[in-house]
């Protein structure tokens, strides 16, 4: 393994990260623990996220099963938290006509 | 090699669609996907159709926890298959995804959460994400992301992955780096590493900082560095309004220092900036559908050879939600001494399915 090169830089890097991560994180639990933030519900998760990078899709576009999986989707590229991506399922799933 | 892993990936959609029942209830399957196809003009050219794009993407949900999907690139008619992406994403934790796989590099925010054309607002890539951040661009490796909110619409997001990374010879473009068709690093053992944090303050905006490092000559013991970095913005207003930017910086070590502008690295520069604006608002039913765009984007590189500009302004027709007639001018601006005519006028049909 004499050429596996982990450098200084790489590894700064990722502790610089990593540690970023960790400040974020339990900033984010105190401050829910202090503000007890406000609730969104699932239509403002929905209009706040579902629009951004491309036109909006509506509820009737897929079935209930299909919108779960899609919602997997974009929780990876869009970085949902898992909450969004609960509440915004419920929001297509209650919204869809069809089903 | 690549014909092999696309009959890979057709074979497997149909041992998924076959056995799905195996999975139990839960297993889903679903086609997505989207196509495009454009007529270009340039002076002293002959215009053409192309079917620039055909792009299935393959969903399985294995169960809650997993997400396993692929998609096949058909370009120019299918003249240059890839497979852009296949991945499995596990979620792990409320805050932490793993993807492991051949994934689209989280890099700003074009490369994976933009480019497909019925996304992107304007044909082609901006200048900041060709030469200094290659688009598409996905490495075989893994990959933890998640999202974690603060508080109401604030929230962070974040993407932390180790790749095999950009190899080939010194100083060679960017965009050369990338691996065609074999995914696999059979050289070296040298891996890169790279993140992005996204940062959103209110509903309306998101900043982006990302990094990657690693080391780019393809041999036994590489040497030569290469570290990206960029910061990418936004700005969307209430559906009709969007203002987006990203700029990105190329450090590529070198080891000739007569190269232009040297001092042992090629800085290589890019941007963008982007105005969108749908003209629902007017309340015209005409105009409903119309969206106004313009792009502006550059590259700044050693050697005033490659510099260059490009403004495209154009405007969208949205047929449907996801399928968008586009009609833009794209003005391609080279440095003085280096100008050519090749303006385009692009007419484009974009569709996600
Ligand atoms: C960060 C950008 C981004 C956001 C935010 C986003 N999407 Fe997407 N969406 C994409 C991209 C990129 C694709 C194309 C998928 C690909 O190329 O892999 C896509 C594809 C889709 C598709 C087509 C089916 C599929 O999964 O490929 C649907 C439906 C969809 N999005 C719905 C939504 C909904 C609902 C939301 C709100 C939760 C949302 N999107 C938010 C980027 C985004």
């Amino acid at each position: 393994m004499k050429n596996f090169k982990i450098t200084q830089k790489k590894i700064s890097l990722v502790i610089a990260l990593t540690f970023a991560i960790f400040l974020f994180i339990t900033f984010v639990h105190t401050t829910e623990v202090l503000t007890k933030g406000k609730e969104l519900t699932g239509a403002e998760v929905y209009s706040a996220n579902c629009g951004k990078c491309h036109s909006e899709r509506y509820p009737s576009e897929r079935t209930d099963d299909e919108w779960k999986v899609i919602v997997n989707h974009m929780r990876v590229i869009a970085g949902l938290t898992a909450k969004e991506a609960k509440l915004v399922l419920q929001y297509l799933q209650e919204n869809n006509p069809e089903e | 090699m690549k014909k092999v892993s696309v009959f890979l990936v057709i074979f497997l959609t149909w041992v998924f669609v076959v056995y799905t029942p195996a999975f139990g209830q839960k297993s889903k399957f679903i086609v997505s996907g989207y196509m495009d196809w454009t007529y270009s003009w340039q002076k002293g050219k002959a215009g053409t159709f192309d079917l620039f794009h055909f792009n299935p993407i393959f969903l399985f949900q294995i169960e809650d926890k997993l997400l396993a999907r692929a998609e096949v690139e058909y370009e120019h008619g299918g003249g240059e298959i890839v497979l852009e992406y296949a991945q499995l994403d596990w979620f792990l934790h409320d805050y932490v995804t793993i993807s492991g796989g051949k994934f689209l590099v989280p890099f700003g925010v074009f490369n994976n959460k933009l480019h497909p054309s019925w996304i992107s607002k304007v044909p082609g890539r901006p200048l900041a994400n060709d030469q200094v951040v290659p688009v598409g661009w996905s490495e075989a490796g893994v990959m933890a992301s998640g999202g974690i909110s603060i508080s109401g619409y604030s929230k962070i997001n974040y993407a932390l992955y180790l790749v095999n990374g950009l190899e080939g010879a010194e100083g060679d473009n960017i965009r050369d780096l990338r691996k065609e068709g074999d995914d696999r690093d059979i050289i070296n053992n040298n891996k890169a590493v790279g993140g992005r944090l996204g940062i959103v303050p209110i509903k309306e905006i998101e900043i982006g900082a990302s990094a990657y490092s690693g080391k780019y000559d393809d041999v036994a013991s590489p040497k030569l560095s290469l570290n990206l970095y960029g910061v990418d913005a936004e700005f969307c207003y209430k559906e009709f309004l969007e203002l987006r930017g990203e700029f990105n910086q190329a450090d590529q070590e070198i080891t000739d220092l007569s190269a232009p502008d040297s001092v042992g690295f090629l800085v290589k520069r890019g941007y963008y900036a982007q105005a969108a604006l749908k003209l629902s608002p007017l309340a015209v039913s005409l105009l409903n559908p119309v969206e106004v765009v313009v792009r502006f984007s550059g590259q700044n590189f050693p050697g005033k050879a490659a510099d260059k500009r490009e403004v495209s302004p154009g405007v969208n027709y949205y047929v449907t939600n996801t399928g968008i007639i586009r009609l833009f001018y794209r003005l391609n601006l080279e440095d003085e001494a280096y100008k050519v005519k090749n303006n385009q006028i692009i007419l484009q049909y974009a569709m996600g399915f």
